[in-house]
């Protein structure tokens, strides 16, 4: 199946919260946190954070895991590069097929 | 023949204080950098790190406040190439809390990233956040108590930072839950104030299992990290934060 360029950029930067999210993790890929505490070093209110967490979930870039009887959130950082590089081939696609 | 656990030699990465301890941190050991601001920790930390990446020793790197982009750009402005030795395996920068790091139950954060990068060093940044842990000093000492036994079971060789409020003056307490009793090895790092400057000082207070230097040091910060220099001769009052120069205080003695 093609990959769904415009799907991955809304979810990935389509509102405030999340471009301010997927900059955050880019630049800090080693913060584990609960979502709580990510909001706090976010600045925001947990609740804001809700969909854009949900989707970086969906997209693979953020995993949810008990470690330590923490629910905390982990950055792949490799996803991110794999999800870019798809992006790549897709626009070097169009580009060819034009 | 290699030589046992216990005599193995660590670099700290700052040549003058691989020389004041006897050729590094013993393997395996905890120690324990308490200074005020300003005075070097986390560069301390970051030259503990590089020097596990020249010998491919791989790296847990903690913060608890500092987020990873900001240890990233204070390392690449001394040389180190934080962020390519974490994408080569070499380093893993964490950035959590005291909570999450340590865990209730089953494996903590801690164990698991030391055991995936198969580290041999880890550097906690610092252990002053584990106050937000709780406000009972003695459940405090035995879960820390804990902690540096876990450390020596991972077998890593373990640098944590500490703050030390007091910027100069006679009393310096180093923790007020007793840190520096429970580490193998215990760095003073200090404001002292010597004709009217105030200058970095490093003194190693205690190294269990061999000898060190007891001397205070003074310090440099520059663009290529910490250099240790000479020992202060002919001060006193070092210990206090106001030191004075011998000869001066005979000259007004007379």
């Amino acid at each position: 199946m093609a990959f769904d360029t415009a799907q991955y950029y809304e979810r990935l930067l389509g509102d405030e919260t999340r471009t301010l999210l997927a900059w955050f993790y880019q630049r800090n890929p080693g913060v584990v946190e609960t979502a709580e505490g990510l909001a706090q070093r976010l600045g925001l209110r947990p609740e804001r954070l809700d969909g854009a967490l949900a989707d970086h979930v969906e997209l693979g870039l953020l995993a949810r895991r008990s470690i330590g009887g923490h629910d905390v959130l982990l950055y792949d950082a490799r996803r991110r590069k794999e999800l870019d590089q798809a992006v790549a081939d897709s626009l070097s696609t169009a580009g060819g097929a034009s | 023949m290699s030589r046992p656990a216990s005599i193995e030699r660590v670099s700290t990465g700052v040549a003058g204080l691989d020389a004041m301890t006897e050729g590094g941190f013993l393997a395996g050991h905890t120690v324990l950098a308490a200074g005020s601001p300003g005075t070097g920790k986390t560069t301390l930390g970051l030259h503990f790190t590089a020097a596990g990446a020249a010998v491919d020793e791989p790296t847990v790197y903690v913060s608890f406040e500092y987020l990873p982009e900001q240890l990233y750009r204070d390392a690449e402005a001394r040389g180190w190439p934080l962020r390519e030795w974490e994408e080569a395996g070499l380093v893993r920068v964490l950035c959590t809390s005291p909570e999450i790091l340590l865990g209730r139950d089953g494996v903590s954060l801690l164990e698991e990233s030391v055991r995936r990068i198969g580290a041999k060093r880890l550097v906690i940044d610092s252990m002053t956040h584990f106050e937000s842990l709780g406000s009972d000093p003695q459940a405090l000492r035995t879960q820390l108590s804990g902690l540096v036994n876990q450390l020596r079971l991972l077998g890593v060789t373990t640098l944590v930072t500490h703050e030390v409020s007091e910027i100069v003056g006679p009393a310096v307490r180093l923790s007020t839950w007793g840190l520096e009793f429970m580490v193998d090895a215990v760095l003073l790092l200090r404001y002292v104030e010597l004709e009217g400057q105030l200058e970095k000082a490093i003194a190693v207070l205690k190294f269990r299992g061999s000898g060190h230097d007891r001397r205070f040091r003074h310090i440099q910060l520059g663009a290529s990290g910490m250099t240790v220099e000479d020992a202060y001769k002919g001060v006193e009052g070092l210990t206090g934060g106001s030191a004075r120069r011998l000869k001066e205080r005979a000259r007004r003695l007379v």
